[in-house]
């Protein structure tokens, strides 16, 4: 049986009847054709998957889709405004805090939530914070960094 | 000077990754594509007597069923050894899409497409098959012994061992051992351990039933991957194209060739449904049904001198390849290579290398394939002598290590090597002259341990290796390079356009290089031993110097100068003041390219190319604590320090330095599959298995030391695998400085190390 | 599959009693929907407790630290009046999978999964939590030891009944909780052990001990022996030992393929119950670390 869902996503109001077994991250990437946000263990195990609710991060891989019900969704399609990058992506990109870029989208959604809530985190922070995430490639190194550089950015950014 | 070479240029797939834009084989939807679910065999090894399908069959959104029965027998290898073994050599085609005899637990039996991946997996429960067991082996030593259960009697007739003895003779041991003052000798047990890259397996196949197939795949050599589909299906291999989309979600080796079976099974389905099918390997078929690293042991001895010279190596090695070859003997030929031959100049070497198999998966390609595992063996036995000896542990490498001009067992020379300034910079980051061997008291107690290594920087000329493209600069004078290479993650894509654009003398803003599809470009072996950058950088710099001279010349005769005259600087045809006209002003390269095209002319070359080999050195120190009470080991720092020739964008290469670290700290004391009779391994998830989160991570100092190769292009070499070789090695070393104990089995786990620690200690650990 | 969402306490009985015992509460649902994918749970009906006010509350009254059922464990960590009081309940909330995971589940959740090693139940478990439970008849409140029935099963029918929030007596001065875990992996990995403790120190001595440690049977189970020899007992690395081996008594731990053999597990949970008292002694300033 089909339910009907009100939420929105990326400033978008959506409305759709869904099943409400499905996960919300097949609500975004089958339904909304979003597929910027990752599948890498649908388990909740590795962060690919992680979007923001509401202003909190969130594993998508692991959440019924009627959650997302009058909430607020931000995915990584959301971040970037009329091809301007957000700056933690662009952080991302510049320090080499990318490989592979399959856990990217994950991270830098991660990032966005952490520094939303904490704008001046210490490394010790961003890795307590970020661990949820699997990468791979990286050895996390040149992430965290990239972290570090984009929250001294925003804070320089609201201060001007 | 150079204007890209040597430059950290952000990686030109970024803006794709960072928004999300990018595509990834999971993300390909096709029109009226279905979804696929694959039946695997609960057994180890047993006789597939009987499949029905009948009940599947008559479900709702079942649309095809592939088995034995409907899909072709050939014999292959999803590996790229398939097609790349050198004769008369022949490569080991022991593998069919579905086997009449199921070999591990996970082998393939069937699989099903239907309209939603749901319907698939419930059709796949509907599947009935009747099994017929037989009896298995699992350990190396039990499949080496006579009378072992056959996993392969076709192909390893009367025992398990897979593809022959790999033989490696330099001098002569036997003769020398005698020579020898002290000696070491060793076994050391190796886990197997999972490359774990972010995204899965997965392919989406497009049969048309005019004869064409389109796969999108995840494999890291999309052209070897292209021929086998075209071998295993029978179809003209013009007929099949490959196709990263183009983004690929990590390799590490795992994908070189058929990403598991991926790209063999949803084709198969699309053939018989003739629609896209789509098949994404779930976390835990990742994880149980694809290579891994091959696991098992190797027995090691080293002879020296008492002033510390080496005189002779003897090795075997006895890894567990698991129920296909896959690229199990190939692996064992360079881990006695690399890791036993090429470290250290010893005039007598000898290397026994068995690939065998078990009831268990396969095991094959994983980032330094082979290499890491030989090290290990090699270092414990350098290890061993200098603790005999009473020399220091970073003096007896230095003292040993390869030289340039060196005579070595590798059939290509040793033109450039900065190891010993890898060891020394490494040693100094770590601070091995106060720290090592300080005598440690307490529960918490600290080591400092060290290591070294070397590589290749591609499989030439041990197997076919080499790499075709195209170059062409369009009319409005941007430079456009078409190679089937793939992208997997380290950014060579962006690091080969730095070698074109700086070659061509064009601007590396409006320059392209189209890859991962081989449709777009001519035959390349793909992303594997450590070769993409240097082994296709060298062919680019080849036909890059042919298109310029194409250019200098046409503009030479449109120009009415002497082509000596001329030289293409950042997109401008520039002359000598001396003789030409265009001293004055430069002319553009749009403005002749858009000349020469309205005269019928396209600055156009192509190029196939056998790379040379350079070997790559490297060597890191690392610096642990240990609780004496827990057996819990935490790596503080690695200081990585590589000898990569010219790094042609640095952070990158530290990219590849610090992501293969992780994965070397996860190797030594915490990443293992353990397997479960009648289960299987128990590690079918991210949650079951130990790699290295965030919080986890050690300081790593990652070195680039000042260095050059003769071969390379630019003067780089591969870096690709490297950071992964001295990583476990050097941690291993630190812990016995630590506490005294030297680990012959891995993981160092808790579990592992306290056992050792309660034998030394005994058991009251409180109050040492 | 239905998907409810309530808005009271009263609502979600009422979806409950209509589904007739075949529907699920859910809050964070970071264990239940992957149950029920994998056949491990059956729910025909979920029931979203999560906008509730009521559950959300984080609260000091009467005595008691309250925690309501729907609170996440990023808030319960976060929380000014949790971290004051019990900072190891913090502790044990934020080794709980990941933040991401954290961000979504709940205590409540914790405790009602019945995973014998669950980090932020077993950081609960020694602090004498009062589970307050709804059902059809009425509210009553039970114990950590009413809770579990068994290996990853709860003694509440989470069809039936609504645990709406939690109630922890507030600490005297001279009390103090702690919380250790042997882990392979801080984050998204189960601990191989984890203790708990909470003890009063008056005089430099233990005037009672609660122990408990995981996974070593059934929920958060308790160090019996320990618990009633520590009573009394001057406050030193002598008695956390005795404590230490005393500990075992209580415990028979598993083998992991993993997380540790039986034999590693029984080496180190002495080991674990000393740090866990030493923790304590430290805080009290009794002892220094």
């Amino acid at each position: 049986m089909k339910e009907r869902l009100v939420t929105t996503v990326n400033g978008r109001r959506i409305e759709r009847y869904v099943d409400p077994s499905m996960r919300l991250v097949d609500f975004l990437r089958d339904e909304l054709l979003l597929t910027g946000t990752k599948i890498g263990c649908k388990q909740g195990e590795c962060g690919a998957c992680t979007i923001i609710m509401n202003g909190t991060a969130v594993l998508s891989c692991i959440m019924p889709v009627m959650k997302a019900m009058d909430a607020e969704i931000l995915t990584i399609e959301g971040l970037e405004k009329d091809g301007t990058l957000h700056p933690i992506q662009d952080e991302f990109i510049k320090g080499g805090a990318i490989q592979c870029g399959f856990c990217t989208p994950g991270f830098i959604m991660g990032t966005k939530a952490l520094l939303d809530e904490n704008p001046s985190p210490t490394s010790e922070e961003v890795r307590e914070e970020l661990s949820g995430h699997i990468c791979r490639c990286t050895g996390y190194k040149k992430i965290e960094e990239a972290v570090l550089k984009a929250a001294e950015r925003l804070r320089e950014e609201k201060d001007d | 000077m150079t204007k890209y070479v040597g430059k950290n240029i952000p990686r030109l797939d970024g803006y794709d990754k960072a928004t999300g834009r990018g595509l990834y084989t999971t993300d390909v939807n096709l029109p009226h594509m279905l979804h696929a679910a694959v039946l695997r065999s609960p057994y180890a090894h047993a006789k597939v007597v009987s499949i029905d399908v009948s009940e599947a069959e008559k479900m709702d959104g079942v649309v095809a069923i592939a088995t034995r029965d409907n899909t072709p027998r050939t014999y292959f290898n999803v590996t790229a050894s398939m097609i790349l073994t050198v004769p008369p050599a022949k490569p080991v085609l022991d593998q069919q899409i579905f086997p009449d005899v199921v070999r591990y637990i996970g082998d393939e039996v069937a699989a099903v497409a239907a309209e939603t991946l749901e319907i698939a997996k419930e059709a796949i429960k509907k599947i009935k098959v009747v099994y017929e067991e037989l009896p298995a082996v699992y350990d190396v030593e039990e499949a080496m012994k006579d009378g072992a259960p056959q996993v392969q009697p076709d192909f390893s007739p009367g025992n398990n061992l897979c593809g022959g003895v790999i033989k490696i003779r330099q001098g002569d041991v036997d003769a020398a051992w005698d020579e020898g003052e002290v000696y070491a000798e060793h076994t050391m047990y190796l886990p197997r351990v999972k490359q774990a890259q972010l995204e899965t397996h997965g392919a989406v196949a497009s049969y048309n039933p005019d004869g064409n197939l389109k796969v999108y795949s995840t494999t890291q050599t999309p052209y070897p991957c292209k021929v086998i589909i075209a071998t295993v299906f029978g179809m003209p291999s013009s007929y099949v194209r490959v196709k990263n989309p183009p983004h690929v979600g990590g390799g590490f080796g795992v994908r070189i060739g058929i990403s598991a079976k991926a790209e063999l099974i949803a084709s198969a389905l699309s053939i018989i449904a003739k629609r896209p099918v789509k098949y994404i390997y779930s976390r835990e078929e990742d994880f149980l049904a694809s290579d891994t690293r091959h696991g098992g042991l190797i027995k090691c001895r080293l002879a020296a001198k008492k002033d510390g010279t080496f005189v002779a190596l003897d090795a075997k090695a006895c890894m567990n390849t698991g129920a296909y070859a896959t690229f199990g003997p190939d692996l064992v030929a360079v881990l006695g290579a690399c890791g036993i031959a090429g470290i250290y100049g010893i005039p007598n070497i000898r290397y026994d290398g068995h690939a065998i198999y078990t009831n268990q998966q396969t095991a094959g390609a994983f980032r330094g394939y082979g290499t890491p595992q030989g090290t290990i063996a090699t270092e414990m036995c350098v290890d061993s002598i200098a603790k005999q000896l009473g020399m220091d542990a970073l003096e007896l490498r230095l003292k040993n290590t390869t030289r340039v001009g060196a005579d070595w067992w590798f059939p290509y020379p040793v033109k450039s090597t900065y190891l010993n300034e890898c060891l020394e910079q490494c040693a100094e980051s770590i601070g091995w002259k106060e720290k090592r061997g300080k005598k440690q008291t307490g529960t918490i107690r600290r080591g400092v341990g060290i290591a070294c290594g070397t590589h290749v920087s591609n499989a030439a000329p041990f197997c076919v290796d080499y790499d075709a493209a195209y170059m062409r600069i369009e009319s409005d004078g941007t430079l456009h390079v078409a190679s089937s290479i793939p992208e997997i993650g380290p950014g060579v894509t962006t690091g080969l356009l730095q070698i074109a654009a700086e070659t061509v003398g064009v601007p590396l803003e409006t320059s392209r290089l189209a890859y991962g599809d081989t449709d777009v470009g001519p035959f390349d072996i793909g992303s594997h031993a450590s070769r993409t950058l240097y082994a296709v950088g060298h062919l680019f710099v080849k036909i890059g110097k042919e298109l310029k001279k194409q250019i200098l010349e046409w503009a030479a005769k449109f120009l009415y100068v002497d082509v000596e005259t001329l030289d293409l600087v950042d997109g401008e045809i520039i002359g000598s003041c001396e003789k030409s006209r265009l001293c004055i002003k430069p002319m553009p390269l749009g403005e002749l390219a858009y000349e020469a095209h309205l005269r019928g002319k396209q600055f156009l070359v192509h190029g196939c190319e056998v790379p040379p080999n350079s070997p790559p050195w490297h060597a890191h120190a690392a610096e642990v604590e240990v609780d004496m009470e827990t057996g819990m080991v935490k790596v503080l720092k690695v200081a990585a320090a590589h000898d990569v020739g010219v790094a042609i964008n640095p952070v990158l290469v530290e990219g590849q330095i610090e992501g293969a670290v992780a994965m070397g700290v996860g190797y030594a004391i915490r990443e293992e599959m353990t397997y479960e009779e009648g289960k299987g391994f128990y590690n079918d998830s991210y949650h079951k298995y130990m790699l290295p989160t965030m919080d986890e991570m050690p300081e790593i100092d990652t070195i680039i030391v000042d260095a050059f190769d003769p071969a390379g292009p630019y003067g780089a070499k591969g870096i690709g695998e490297c950071g992964l070789v001295p990583t476990a090695p050097a941690i291993i070393s630190a812990v016995e400085d630590a506490i005294g104990i030297r680990f012959y089995e891995m993981p160092m786990t808790p579990g592992r190390v306290l056992k050792k620690i309660k034998e030394v200690y005994g058991d009251d650990l409180e109050n040492l | 599959m239905k998907y409810l969402i309530a808005n009271s306490t009263a609502e979600v009985l009422e979806f409950l009693k209509e589904a007739g015992g075949t529907a699920s509460i859910l809050a964070g649902g970071t264990d239940l929907i992957l149950d029920i994918e994998s056949g491990k749970k059956k729910a025909d009906t979920l029931v979203d407790v999560t906008r509730i006010p009521e559950l959300k509350k984080i609260e000091e009254v009467d005595g008691f630290l309250e925690i309501g059922a729907a609170a996440t464990l990023t808030e319960i960590q976060k929380n000014p009046l949790v971290r004051k009081y019990f900072p190891s309940l913090a502790k044990g909330c934020k080794t709980v999978g990941s933040s991401l995971i954290q961000n979504v589940a709940t205590l409540a959740g914790n405790v009602i999964t019945a995973q014998p090693a669950a980090d932020a139940g077993m950081a609960l478990s020694v602090l004498d939590p009062r589970f307050v439970l709804v059902d059809e008849e009425g509210t009553r409140e039970c114990g950590v030891d009413e809770m579990y029935a068994g290996f990853g099963v709860s003694t509440l029918d989470s069809g039936r009944t609504l645990m709406t929030k939690i109630k922890i007596p507030l600490p005297n001065k001279n009390e103090a909780a702690s919380f250790q875990r042997l882990e392979l992996r801080k984050s998204l990995s189960l601990p191989m052990l984890n203790v708990a403790a909470m003890a009063s120190i008056k005089d430099g001595k233990f005037e009672w001990v609660r122990l408990r440690m995981a996974p070593v049977g059934k929920g958060p189970v308790r160090a019996a022996e320990a618990e009633e020899w520590l009573v009394g007992k001057e406050v030193s690395a002598e008695t956390f030992k005795k404590a230490g081996e005393l500990a075992l008594e209580n415990a028979n731990p598993r083998s992991n393929p993993l997380r540790g053999s039986k034999e590693y597990r029984e080496s180190t949970l002495p080991v674990m119950v000393r740090r866990a008292l030493l923790e304590i002694a430290t805080q009290l300033n009794v002892m220094e670390g």
